[in-house]
């Protein structure tokens, strides 16, 4: 079922929806919440949780992309659910790698807070993937956004894992170069 | 700032750049030509082995070679990036579908098996192809498919024509039929299946004679026709444009195809206006379904799946490229040539709303040429804009002008809010479409029963 079919469905209340949106785009949520989270209990709920969430946004959202909008959401879930699971310690699995990658474009920097805006944070983001070249985007993209595993990544772009982590420290360093202008460190 | 708001604020990434990290794949020219060298390679490795034809040749192709890097085997790493980006493709072994594929008997008759496979945002209609065993299509998987469990792509392959699936009954070979809608962009198979992105992706283009006559006058004209090889890039670029704007209507299609009677006189005309084309990718991929007929200026494919009539310009250029001698027109070929949508399959549509159905309104239709465009531009925006979810086509249409819109909804409110577009009230015909038709029906409901 195409996914205009399936966002009529929901805008008609039609439960057949969320049974349609699961046949389609089941494993690829599983996936995101996955690569978070690594247990598939948990994994499981976060993508029931997801339908949910969906049931309750359209109507009167109406998405543009809707596997985009379900990968926001259940990414925006698994990740709520994984901070509650480690919280004050750290995580384990690729996650925790993932998190302690982003960590070194923040780390050294004064203890004093910058204030920010969640908003204009996104936006900095937002900026800084588009103006990277296209490959270096995705990678970085499929790093921070899908925490895809190196492997994963690698096998994607075709690209040997050594390159992907090279090139993911490159555009870290980058990031950090850019926060630090923007003032989100100090 | 915590690494976890750092996180956190990647949620917010656009679409447009998350829908470009989920494309897989790296500049295919300069993969194709690491695949050609592992193909080619591979295939002197089994001449100068002086192995047969046939299965046992399969069974042998199937085998790592010596000088050929095993699957999923990256080329060698090195810290040092210069090296890393000239290493960065992956030599993953390239398996000749060819060599994957079973002689089968004409005279076996076995139920053909269908799967939907969902394709970027397309739903992906393969069928079952006969093939060597469970085994070999096991060592011949690629990348698996996004989104689809236990389906893969053909190892060294970028294209979809062809997937293997694992199940219950071992690994089985599929290959791609056409798209589940009842009208999709052939581009979109070009590109997503096929992975022909412009026409410097297709290699040659063999142009066969039609073969539906094999009586000794039919294969005369067989004969009289012959092959033709047509790699000169202008007409490949020109074949490529014209199939790449046309629009594909699903398969069991042969009354809007329109191939005529099945005499012996019929056929031979068929035969003469019809070509068998087979597109040869720079990937080594052959497309071998593409058909057309001049009698009504339509490429088609097995399996009756039809495509939007050529427009008069892009039929004369087609059959000058394909040698067809062009078909003596008369008023009535032409007006059915221009009317793209199936006159059966309208037949069988429900018209929900009044459309201009008289010669007196088409001849005022024809003076509103740019009120045409500009009603199509506004449907499209608003189409854009997923104002109104429930059309799935719009077009101009000549012969009579107007815009045809085919939405998929009876409910009034929607319709008066389509019919509002049109100011003047004569220039909107709008149509309602059955979800699927017979074909895909039989498809859906074998897939149903599988499941």
């Amino acid at each position: 079922m195409t996914d205009e079919k399936i966002i009529q469905l929901f805008f008609q209340r039609n439960e057949v929806a969320i049974e349609e949106t699961s046949r389609k785009y089941g494993t690829y949520c599983f996936k995101i919440a996955n690569n978070i989270l690594k247990n598939r209990e948990d994994s499981e709920e976060c993508v029931n949780d997801t339908w949910m969430k969906t049931w309750e946004a359209i109507p009167p959202t109406y998405p543009q992309h809707l596997n985009l909008f379900l990968a926001k959401i259940v990414r925006n879930l698994s990740f709520n659910k994984y901070k509650s699971r480690y919280a004050g310690k750290r995580g384990g699995g690729e996650m925790a790698v993932v998190l302690d990658e982003l960590a070194e474009c923040i780390a050294g920097a004064n203890d004093t807070e910058a204030v920010y805006l969640a908003e204009e944070l996104q936006n900095t983001i937002n900026c800084f993937v588009s103006a990277l070249p296209e490959t270096e985007g995705n990678v970085f993209i499929r790093r921070y956004f899908y925490a895809d595993s190196i492997r994963d990544i690698s096998k994607r772009y075709q690209i040997s894992e050594n390159h992907v982590r090279v090139m993911l420290n490159r555009t870290r360093n980058k990031l950090r170069g850019k926060l630090e202008k923007e003032g989100y460190i100090v | 700032m915590t690494r976890d708001e750092l996180f956190d604020s990647f949620g917010g990434l656009n679409d447009e750049l998350l829908k470009r990290s989920e494309q897989r794949g790296q500049s295919m020219k300069k993969r194709g030509l690491l695949v050609n060298i592992v193909r080619y390679g591979s295939i002197a490795a089994c001449l100068a082995l002086g192995i047969g034809v046939g299965t046992y040749l399969a069974d042998q192709a199937l085998q790592p070679q010596e000088n050929e890097v095993p699957d999923s085997t990256y080329v060698a790493e090195s810290s040092d990036v210069q090296t890393e980006i000239q290493n960065e493709q992956v030599l993953e072994k390239y398996v000749d579908v060819a060599m994957l594929l079973a002689k089968v008997d004409g005279n076996t008759e076995q139920a053909q098996k269908f799967a939907r496979v969902e394709i970027s945002e397309n739903t992906a209609i393969y069928y079952n192809v006969e093939s060597v065993g469970s085994d070999k299509l096991q060592e011949s998987t690629g990348i698996e498919i996004e989104g689809m469990d236990n389906w893969y792509q053909i190892s060294g392959h970028e294209d979809l024509q062809y997937l293997i699936s694992a199940g219950t009954d071992g690994y089985e070979l599929w290959e791609f039929s056409s798209f589940q809608s009842d009208s999709y962009c052939y581009k979109d198979v070009l590109t997503e299946i096929y992975r022909i992105d412009s026409s410097e992706d297709i290699a040659e283009i063999v142009v066969e004679p039609a073969t539906m006559d094999n009586s000794d006058a039919g294969k005369a004209i067989q004969s009289e026709i012959g092959v033709t090889n047509i790699t000169d890039r202008e007409s490949v670029e020109k074949i490529y444009q014209v199939l790449s704007s046309l629009i594909c209507y699903g398969s069991d299609q042969w009354e809007m195809i329109g191939l005529g009677d099945d005499t012996s006189a019929g056929m031979q005309k068929q035969m003469r206006a019809g070509r068998y084309l087979m597109l040869k990718t720079t990937q080594g991929m052959e497309i071998t379904s593409l058909k057309y007929t001049g009698i009504t200026g339509m490429f088609y494919e097995y399996g009756g799946i039809a495509y939007e009539a050529l427009s008069v310009e892009q039929k004369a250029v087609v059959e000058e490229i394909l040698g067809i001698e062009t078909v003596q027109e008369n008023e009535e070929m032409v007006s059915e040539k221009l009317a793209p949508a199936a006159q059966t399959k309208e037949e069988e549509n429900v018209e929900v709303a009044d459309a201009p159905v008289d010669e007196a309104t088409y001849s005022d239709a024809r003076e509103y040429a740019d009120e045409l465009t500009d009603l199509l531009d506004r449907i499209s925006k608003a189409m854009q804009g997923k104002e109104l979810p429930f059309v799935t086509s719009a077009g101009i249409y000549e012969n009579p002008d107007r815009v045809k819109v085919v939405v998929n909804t009876q409910d009034e409110t929607a319709i008066s809010k389509l019919k509002e577009f049109d100011k003047t009230g004569k220039l909107l015909e709008i149509k309602y479409s059955e979800a699927v038709a017979g074909f895909e029906k039989q498809m859906i409901e074998d897939l149903e029963r599988a499941q």
